[in-house]
């Protein structure tokens, strides 16, 4: 007898956690927002109203005001949102893509690869990250594309050594000497054997992640090393609050991204949160383990196969 | 060890780096009277003739440290500074500086005109590595970079232990000179030289702690962040009312907030601040005040090598809305330009602007044959709403721009090596009419990237050849048609400065602090 993994799959414990739905109906909400609003409104981010002039105060025409070049801050509030999202996951996307699979091959071949793979990463988390992110923008250019790519690139290694680390357990586990002594394959035992183990908490790690891949660009865009003119990010909208009239007297201009970007950030780790959980093989609900006479999920393929068989 | 005595050694190791730390950043004296300076951009070298980047920051530097030959005012007049007086001699080929007998280095030594000389000398040397050498090409025996030429003496003269005589090419007024030239002449210690080679001269020790005859001295420095001097009481024009200079880097938006905070007293360059934070300024109990001058000029730079045809060249400019520009830049102290040309100079020959057409700009770009060539367009990154109003503008007549911010030094070498197609640069202005234009159309320095530089050299040559009067105005003028029926570039506005005084420091000349020199010895911290 097996505790159940915890009330149906996982879909419906993450269902259960009001929080991490609350997250992902805020940003369900949010990407819905970006792609639809631009289109149906007909926000034109990158205009100048010359009727308006620059720095307008929020009006109907123009409802959180314009920029320093006459621009509707609400239309590149929107906008900016489609880049930072974009960022923030594509980024997390590259990190998860280089981060697993290098994780699972330190952690499962251990000897060379394991030295290589994670000195590797010990290189590369000994650098500041904004200053590292900072020095490869300068070199390969700011287009929205090389920022997904180098924040996405450096953060490889937070995924990478939560996966080696479980690996490092999960490759010990008897079942795993079984379908070796089956003659499983490496990849075999790697993709359907060992992932499926480890992969839970990296659900969490990748929607930290995001947020911290669109953090990563709004503090590039900050520091004036981000998206460029005239693409707008949230990143680079709070970038005016560092002029002292800005910060002080407008305060439209920059707490409607600073707000976005909180949020985004929060929703991301709820959701997270609640993957992580929903996701997790061994997870216990907190009313206690359910008895079900279903098969462990750890349980491999190869032996499920010998049971079925007899 | 228990957690008692770890927490001990810890707290032990913190106190200490506190220490440490207050010693490094100890005054120079126990009680001193120090104004907090603050500066937006790093200098890049403490010998004013080995600066990689001529910037007007490492320029404010060399202010303070070494002496020049006179002080610019705003207006255009000038001020006795390292000489007394001067007057022009060999019928306008020659002036002759009578320099002050009070001068001395920071080490005692007296400034003599053999000072100067040997300083221009070993400048010219083609085998020192001097940085901004050009400077010299004014003078006799020099080449266009201005170094010496081979077997010819360099028009630099001692005639006196203090009577200084400078020989030109072309016959220059004394005032032409200083207005062109003043901010990038200093005199060096020779006297602390004279055993180096010249090639070995920016290899000396002497740089690390500077020894010059400004009015301020080298105290300490930390490279690209700080650099504490003190006052020179022994200056000849008098002794700053102050004992230390404590000079800071910080990002241009902090200056002014760090201003209001009371963490500094005064930021370079003239305090300047934009119109837009003008009423932040004076809600802090700042007062603004206006400039005498234009400080600035604005200007698009444009490859003429890829944008080789003047009709699209034309048509760039009359894409742009010069006077929204304007006000997005400058909140109305700004006036449009079509020329380098201050109105208040002598020989101000008419604006040549040509009005916003886009119509007209997409005729021309028909009748050119442009095929939607997407030009890189450079900036700073303080000018990225004024290149995206640009690249708005342009696109409106059809021109295709993609904007790239870079730092000052990138985007001026890649005007110069053909990397971009536009740039937006701001200079400071001087009332002579070839301030600009005489040394942007040169062989060594031809940063529009101009195939065949005769045209303008020929008309540039007119009007330093013309008396003054109405013949140099002429000559002006047919210099400028030329340059608005090519635009190898294009003027865009002269920008008024606004400067918020401060309330720790006074005597300070605002307005003349645009013109690279900051008259530190009428400085008093209240």
């Amino acid at each position: 007898m097996r505790a159940r993994q915890g009330g149906g799959g996982p879909w419906a414990r993450f269902r259960k956690d009001r929080r991490a739905m609350a997250g992902l109906c805020f940003l369900a909400l949010e990407v819905l927002l970006v792609v639809l609003l631009p289109p149906l409104l007909g926000l034109e981010p990158n205009v100048t109203d010359r009727a308006a002039g620059f720095w307008a105060a929020p009006s109907r025409a123009h409802w959180l005001g314009t920029d320093d070049v006459g621009r509707d801050l609400f239309a590149r509030l929107i906008c900016g949102g489609r880049i930072s999202l974009l960022v923030g996951f594509a980024a997390a996307g590259i990190s998860v893509a280089l981060g697993v699979p290098l994780g699972l091959l330190a952690g499962y071949r251990r000897g060379g690869w394991e030295y290589g793979i994670m000195r590797c990463a010990d290189v590369f988390q000994s650098f500041p990250t904004t200053v590292l992110v900072l020095c490869l923008v300068a070199l390969v250019g700011s287009s929205v594309w090389n920022i997904i790519l180098v924040i996405g690139v450096l953060g490889w290694t937070s995924i990478a050594r939560l996966v080696y680390a479980n690996t490092l357990s999960v490759a010990e586990q008897e079942y795993i000497l079984a379908v070796k002594a089956l003659g499983g394959s490496t990849a075999t035992i790697l993709r359907r054997n060992v992932l499926p183990n480890v992969i839970s908490p990296v659900w969490a790690a990748l929607a930290q992640r995001v947020g911290r891949a669109i953090l990563s660009e709004s503090s590039l865009s900050f520091l004036g090393m981000g998206i460029r003119t005239p693409q707008a990010s949230w990143g680079n909208i709070v970038q005016y609050a560092t002029n002292v009239t800005v910060f002080a007297d407008r305060p439209w201009v920059w707490v409607p991204p600073s707000l976005c970007i909180v949020a985004t950030v929060f929703a991301l780790l709820f959701v997270g949160d609640g993957l992580r959980d929903a996701m997790d093989p061994k997870y216990i609900p907190a009313a206690g383990p359910e008895e079900d006479r279903a098969v462990y999920r750890d349980t491999p393929e190869e032996i499920r196969h010998i049971i079925r068989g007899r | 060890m228990n957690v008692k005595k770890i927490a001990a050694l810890f707290l032990a190791l913190a106190l200490g780096l506190s220490g440490c730390a207050q010693t490094g950043g100890e005054s120079a004296s126990e009680e001193a009277v120090v104004v907090r300076y603050g500066i937006s951009n790093a200098w890049d070298s403490l010998m004013p003739y080995n600066s990689p980047s001529g910037s007007n920051y490492s320029r404010m530097i060399y202010d303070k440290l070494y002496d020049r030959l006179a002080f610019v005012h705003a207006d255009g007049t000038l001020s006795p500074r390292g000489a007394k007086s001067w007057e022009s001699a060999d019928e306008g080929y020659s002036v002759r500086f009578y320099l002050n007998e009070e001068a001395r280095f920071h080490d005692g030594e007296p400034v003599t005109a053999q000072s100067w000389a040997d300083t221009i000398r070993r400048m010219t040397d083609p085998d020192c590595p001097t940085l901004g050498r050009s400077a010299f090409a004014v003078l006799s025996g020099t080449d266009a970079g201005g170094a010496a030429l081979p077997g010819q003496e360099v028009g630099v003269e001692a005639e006196d232990a203090y009577v200084l005589k400078l020989t030109f090419k072309d016959p220059t007024t004394p005032e032409d000179f200083l207005l062109d030239k003043n901010r990038e002449y200093y005199v060096l210690p020779t006297h602390l030289m004279e055993d180096v080679a010249p090639e070995d001269t920016m290899d000396m020790d002497l740089w690390a702690a500077p020894v010059g005859s400004g009015p301020c001295k080298f105290f300490s420095e930390v490279m690209g962040s700080s650099l504490v001097l003190t006052a020179n009481k022994d200056y000849h024009l008098g002794a700053p009312g102050f004992d230390q200079l404590d000079i800071a880097v910080m990002d241009k938006n902090s200056l002014l907030t760090a201003l209001i905070a009371g963490d500094l007293d005064y930021y370079a360059i003239g305090g300047s601040i934009t119109a837009n934070d003008v009423p932040t300024a004076e809600a802090a109990g700042f007062q603004v005040e206006e400039g005498t001058a234009p400080n600035t000029f604005f200007e698009l730079m444009l490859n003429n090598e890829t944008i080789s045809d003047a009709r699209i060249r034309r048509a760039i400019e009359l894409s742009l809305d010069k006077e929204l520009l304007c006000e997005q830049s400058t909140q109305g102290y700004g006036t449009v330009t079509g020329t380098s040309v201050l109105p208040t100079c002598s020989s101000y020959a008419g604006d040549f602007n040509s009005a916003y057409d886009p119509a007209e700009a997409r005729a021309l770009l028909e009748e050119a044959g442009y095929e939607g060539t997407t030009y890189r367009l450079a900036c700073t990154s303080n000018r990225q709403g004024l290149a995206a109003l640009m690249q708005q503008q342009m696109g409106e007549a059809g021109i295709s721009v993609a904007v790239e911010t870079v730092d000052s030094t990138t985007m001026f070498a890649g005007m110069a090596d053909g990397t971009y197609d536009m740039g937006i640069a701001s200079h400071t202005p001087s009332a002579l009419p070839l301030w600009f234009l005489e040394s942007r159309f040169t062989e060594d320095n031809n940063i529009f990237r101009v195939e065949d530089l005769t045209g303008y050299e020929t008309r540039i040559a007119a009007v330093k050849e013309a008396d003054a009067g109405e013949a140099r105005t002429q000559a002006v003028a047919e210099l400028e048609a030329y340059l608005a029926q090519e635009r190898p570039f294009i003027p865009l506005w002269f920008g008024m400065g606004l400067h918020v005084r401060s309330n720790t420091v006074s005597g300070i000349d605002y307005p003349s602090a645009s013109f690279s020199n900051e008259n530190v010895w009428e400085w008093v911290k209240n």
